[in-house]
């Protein structure tokens, strides 16, 4: 029921297809609490402020004000991305996560 | 037995006896013959080689007068090949089409190891239409008029008659449908009938039919095996025919990755070439159909792709960008790039030309350098710049350079583009540091990488096995906005990532800058404690 909110979501307001949206969620679901953290943004549309997860120093709403133009679903790809393979996503951040 | 007094042998069942017919010998007059009469014959023969074609022609009219609908085909099509040695093969064949009972036609006659084969269109063949059929075929032979004709002509008289499956081709085109018929008949020029390759083609082309573990399918797929290139002679057919039709084709995924495997084959092949129109043609098809494109199907095709061609995607050989990098970069000397950084404290638009006329030699671009154009708004806000294939364009976002990446304090103030000129002789050498901000290096390198992406698309050196990568990478291309680790680190990206920050680098080093200072690592260890 949840993976259908966030997926329904995803689709709805993000604009990404099911079978993207499907993949992100099965990815999600990989870390219990950055998945209750994004269903609540789903719910509210706003990133959590106190007792927020954290990444490897990062939580997701300092990212969003860090590098603002990332959409809401690559922010928490990021958080994910962030325990998985911290070198490479603080990399992206230092960067700026730009696009070229 | 012999063809004097020739009556179809039936079994005990009421089949067609076969080792009674292999018994009958439809030549008696010739084992009856003196060896002198043999000689005399052979000879007579010989002589009758040139009146061969009147024969012919003869036999021709004859055929169609007399076989009409039934043999009429196959007699025309044996007639017209003049080829009366070679019954030993396959290649005397004919449509025939013939419904020899309800729902069940003889789909070609044929002379295989000195039979007359029907090849009947049904797969399996009912028992109950099998002895239809054979009395059918019985009923033609033994015809007063055809008998007579088969025991007197000296070519069909040494013929037997036997059936075999044909595969059911034309119960697959009915349920194959018209889409996929045009398709297969496309292929292989087919008017009328459906022969083997075009059956194989079918159900190549229908994810439904190899789906199917139908008897007829494995024939027509062992078919296309024994070919060896098939899925090269689809694409080439339909390449030459209409590339468009391809695209179509290609939104099957099946096929997609077949395709992608002969991009391979072909860079390594002797044309060793990829039309890059035929990657548009491809490409404009799929991207004209928003459905398409972003349906399941495409996108599980995105993530088929990494797993099937790690080398583009997961695993892309670091090293050898590297590599590949470095030797580009080495090309170019740091005068000319203290003397563009320079250029860039006074007119950056003419130094990004500048720039991309500096790359060009070193890249394989000289000949055709990408022009460069500058955009005041973009529709995707995150994307700074963009390769532009379809206009060979250095495309910048300047809005978005404003509010990204490492700088984003200062609006970039430039005019348009002019055409660049031999910067050296015009400043001569530089002694000076440049004195460029982040902001500056923060365009070189995006200029850098657009153009890598050029020199990626339509440089002239790049090796055979590359360009293919490229266009398969180009056809899964991952976007930042579903995947952005999968949009690094795929190989056109990597490749473009590290020329323009080894480029960025270089010019850092020219300019005696150091790193810049990273941004925030995240939150505050307070910042932390507060949170939790």
């Amino acid at each position: 029921m949840e993976e259908a909110e966030i997926k329904k979501y995803l689709m709805e307001k993000v604009g990404i297809d099911s079978f993207t949206a499907r993949n992100y969620v099965k990815n999600l679901k990989k870390f219990p609490d950055i998945f209750a953290e994004f269903l609540e943004f789903t719910k509210t549309g706003e990133y959590k402020a106190e007792g927020a997860v954290v990444s490897a120093n990062w939580t997701a709403k300092a990212l969003s004000e860090e590098l603002p133009h990332l959409p809401v679903h690559i922010v928490y790809e990021f958080m994910i991305g962030l325990r998985e393979e911290p070198e490479l996503y603080q990399q992206f951040i230092a960067e700026g996560a730009p696009v070229m | 037995m012999n063809g004097e007094n020739f009556k179809v042998p039936f079994d005990s069942d009421g089949f067609l006896d076969w080792d009674a017919l292999e018994d009958v010998d439809f030549a008696p007059e010739a084992e009856n013959n003196t060896p002198e009469e043999n000689k005399n014959e052979k000879q007579n023969q010989k002589q009758e080689t040139s009146a061969e074609k009147n024969e012919f022609e003869e036999n021709k009219e004859f055929a169609l007068k007399h076989y009409g609908d039934k043999l009429g085909f196959f007699a025309k099509n044996l007639y017209d090949s003049g080829r009366r040695d070679d019954y030993d093969s396959y290649t005397m064949s004919a449509h025939a089409d013939v419904e020899v009972v309800p729902g069940v036609s003889i789909m070609s006659w044929g002379i295989q190891s000195r039979l007359i084969v029907a090849t009947i269109d049904s797969n399996p063949i009912p028992e109950n239409i099998i002895e239809e059929v054979t009395n059918n075929i019985a009923t033609i032979l033994s015809e007063s008029e055809l008998a007579e004709e088969i025991k007197n002509d000296p070519f069909l008289r040494n013929r037997r008659v036997k059936y075999e499956t044909g595969g059911g081709y034309n119960e697959m085109v009915k349920e194959i449908g018209d889409k996929n018929l045009a398709l297969a008949q496309t292929i292989w020029e087919l008017d009328e009938g459906f022969e083997r390759s075009g059956a194989a083609a079918a159900i190549f082309i229908s994810p439904e039919w190899r789906e199917k573990k139908y008897q007829g399918a494995e024939i027509a797929q062992s078919y296309t095996d024994e070919q060896g290139q098939f899925v090269e002679s689809v694409i080439d057919r339909i390449v030459d025919r209409n590339p468009k039709m391809l695209g179509e084709l290609l939104r099957d995924p099946f096929l997609r990755e077949k395709y992608c495997e002969r991009l391979v084959e072909r860079a390594y092949g002797e044309k060793s070439d990829i039309p890059d129109d035929e990657i548009d043609d491809i490409k404009a098809v799929w991207y004209s159909d928003k459905n398409f494109y972003e349906s399941k199907e495409f996108k599980a095709s995105l993530a088929d792709a990494k797993t099937l061609h790690p080398d583009i995607y997961t695993k892309v050989d670091d090293k050898a960008v590297e590599k590949e990098v470095n030797d580009a970069l080495n090309k170019i000397p740091d005068e000319e790039i203290k003397a563009i950084m320079h250029e860039y404290l006074k007119n950056p638009d003419y130094a990004d030309s500048l720039l991309i006329n500096a790359l060009c030699p070193v890249l394989g671009l000289d000949n055709n350098p990408p022009g460069i154009r500058y955009e005041t708004e973009s529709e995707d806000s995150s994307t700074q710049g963009c390769y532009e294939r379809s206009s060979h364009s250095v495309v910048i976002y300047r809005d978005v350079m404003e509010r990204t990446g490492r700088n984003r304090d200062r609006a970039l103030t430039v005019q348009s583009a002019q055409k660049p000129e031999n910067i050296l002789s015009r400043i001569g050498k530089l002694l000076t540091r440049p004195k460029v901000d982040e902001n500056i290096l923060n365009r070189l390198n995006l200029i850098a990488h657009e153009t890598w992406h050029a020199h990626q698309w339509a440089g002239r050196n790049i090796d055979k096995r590359q360009r293919a990568l490229y266009r398969i990478n180009f056809f899964f291309y991952a976007d930042h906005n579903d995947d952005y680790k999968g949009y690094r680190t795929q190989l056109l990206e990597k490749e473009a990532w590290a020329f323009g920050d080894s480029f960025e680098k270089r010019c850092r080093k020219i300019a005696g800058l150091k790193k810049p200072q990273s941004l925030r690592d995240g939150l505050k260890d307070e910042d932390i404690t507060q949170l939790s």
